[in-house]
């Protein structure tokens, strides 16, 4: 093992067999098809740390953003869904998506906002647990200290930029994001990790969203241009916390002659930081491949 | 709401529903276009975020509900998180959606409608979005089978392609919740 559990000591636990910090987790419908990388990531890095992902059963999907757009009743009554099963499962729940967080951090939110105005059918949420987006999660307190420790390796200044997207922070009375304009959990945990982490001014950019399969030209057009600002910045590669974004900037649709800025989630840097041997395979999946910028800073 | 005032003509009305489906007061926006100034689809709309809530407010109904830019919302949220009034665009434009599936008019960017309803039918029978049935139903109803044949077999030898879905046990209580069968369940 490269990194001790960390929480089974500082939770206050005499056992040092299982983790004693426990979450409830929701992996999405990316996370076994075009998002498996950030979903086997997540799970080796959080099971490192001595964090618990407990996988909640019989998830469904959270309607993203398809269900709100075409339906008002299945747009909250998907989300409210999982909201219920979390609830009954009684732990906090965390979700690595960045649509998924924002529909059942919305779906939560409009539920304990007004409980009067819910449809009938909508299955019951009565807000007695949290939900939390896993970058946020991680990106303070003890999660955080726990990365800081374990990422022995580091990532010998890897310069990236750290991209959030939208639905991570917006709108801050969903999210709860402190600053939505310029949010900082990103960076605060790939200056954990080791890596560079370089100014920039598309941190929350959209990248297109669901345009990718009827509109490619458009989400194009907007990863063109992201790619395009993260190489001005200086870095070698760009972080993600979401599957989407990453689908849409991994297909790299950059101008004529600028080299390729290979995407990673922040869980596989976690990982490789930690030096995580199943980091490899993470990154294989991947259709830019970022092992040269690694190799170039002595990260195999 | 000001634009009630007018309620004989089609412009309350279009906006009554309108601002009562998106839970939104439209007539807090003074035009500031702070949204228009962030709209991530700004370059590839027709028309901008303050000019479709002006139409609104002004009952252009046709101007709005046959607009590309109903469509090609992402819901991103930056208009709505930069507007001083908080007036919730993102919700608006699912409301305007809505009335134009409703007024039965052909969308001005069918793809869009098409991916919607392709990603809604797979969640109704499988209780998940398996991204290969998405994709299938999306191809049969745009055509362009081919089209990202390329990508397609990149993704496919990264191992990012999963042929079966998943069975969550959930899947008929989901498929209720789209025929709205639980709604007798609570007063």
């Amino acid at each position: 093992m490269s990194a001790a559990p960390f929480f089974a000591g500082a939770m206050g636990s005499s056992s040092t067999t299982t983790s004693t910090y426990a979450v409830s987790y929701y992996p999405g419908c990316s996370a076994d098809g075009t998002g498996v990388e950030y979903d086997l990531s997540a799970r080796a890095v959080c099971e490192a740390l001595g964090i618990e992902l407990r996988e909640l059963h019989d998830w469904t999907c959270c309607g993203a953003s398809s269900a709100h757009a075409l339906d008002e009743f299945v747009g909250l009554a998907l989300p409210a869904r999982n909201l219920s099963l979390a609830e009954s499962a009684g732990l906090d729940l965390v979700v690595p998506c960045a649509a998924c967080f924002n529909r059942l951090r919305w779906a939560a939110h409009t539920m304990a906002g007004d409980g009067g105005a819910i449809p009938a059918g909508v299955p019951p949420f009565a807000g007695r647990v949290a939900v939390h987006h896993l970058l946020e999660f991680m990106a303070a307190g003890a999660p955080l200290e726990a990365l800081r420790s374990a990422a022995k390796r580091g990532l010998g200044g890897l310069p990236v930029v750290p991209y959030y997207g939208c639905l991570t922070v917006r709108p801050a009375e969903v999210t709860g994001a402190p600053d939505a304009e310029d949010p900082t959990g990103l960076d605060r945990i790939l200056g954990a990790l080791g890596a560079d982490v370089r100014r920039w001014p598309y941190k929350t950019r959209c990248c297109g969203a669901a345009l990718t399969l009827p509109r490619p030209d458009v989400v194009a057009d907007l990863c063109g241009e992201i790619l395009s600002m993260a190489r001005r910045a200086g870095a070698e590669a760009i972080v993600v916390a979401c599957p989407l974004c990453f689908m849409n900037l991994d297909r790299q649709p950059r101008a004529a002659g600028e080299a390729p800025a290979p995407v990673f989630y922040f869980t596989e840097l976690a990982g490789l930081a930690m030096d995580l041997p199943a980091a490899r395979k993470w990154l294989r999946k991947h259709l830019v491949d970022p092992r040269p910028v690694l190799a170039a800073r002595g990260i195999e | 709401m000001a634009v009630a005032r007018h309620s004989a003509d089609a412009a309350g009305i279009l906006a009554r529903r309108v601002d009562g489906l998106a839970e939104t007061a439209l007539r807090e926006c003074f035009q500031c276009r702070k949204c228009s100034a962030g709209c991530t689809v700004a370059a590839a709309a027709d028309i901008l975020p303050h000019e479709v809530v002006q139409a609104v407010q002004m009952g252009q109904s046709e101007r709005v509900l046959g607009s590309h830019f109903i469509w090609l919302c992402v819901g991103c949220q930056t208009c709505f998180s930069r507007c001083p009034n908080q007036v919730d665009i993102p919700a608006l434009t699912d409301a305007l959606r809505a009335l134009a599936l409703a007024s039965g008019a052909a969308p001005a960017e069918p793809a869009a409608l098409a991916f919607h309803r392709s990603f809604l039918a797979v969640v109704r029978r499988k209780g998940r979005a398996h991204e290969l049935s998405m994709i299938r139903r999306y191809k049969q109803a745009t055509g362009g089978l081919l089209d990202d044949f390329r990508l397609g077999l990149a993704l496919w030898r990264r191992g990012k392609i999963r042929l079966r879905a998943s069975k969550p046990r959930g899947r008929k209580e989901v498929r209720a919740l789209f025929d709205r069968k639980g709604k007798s369940e609570r007063p």
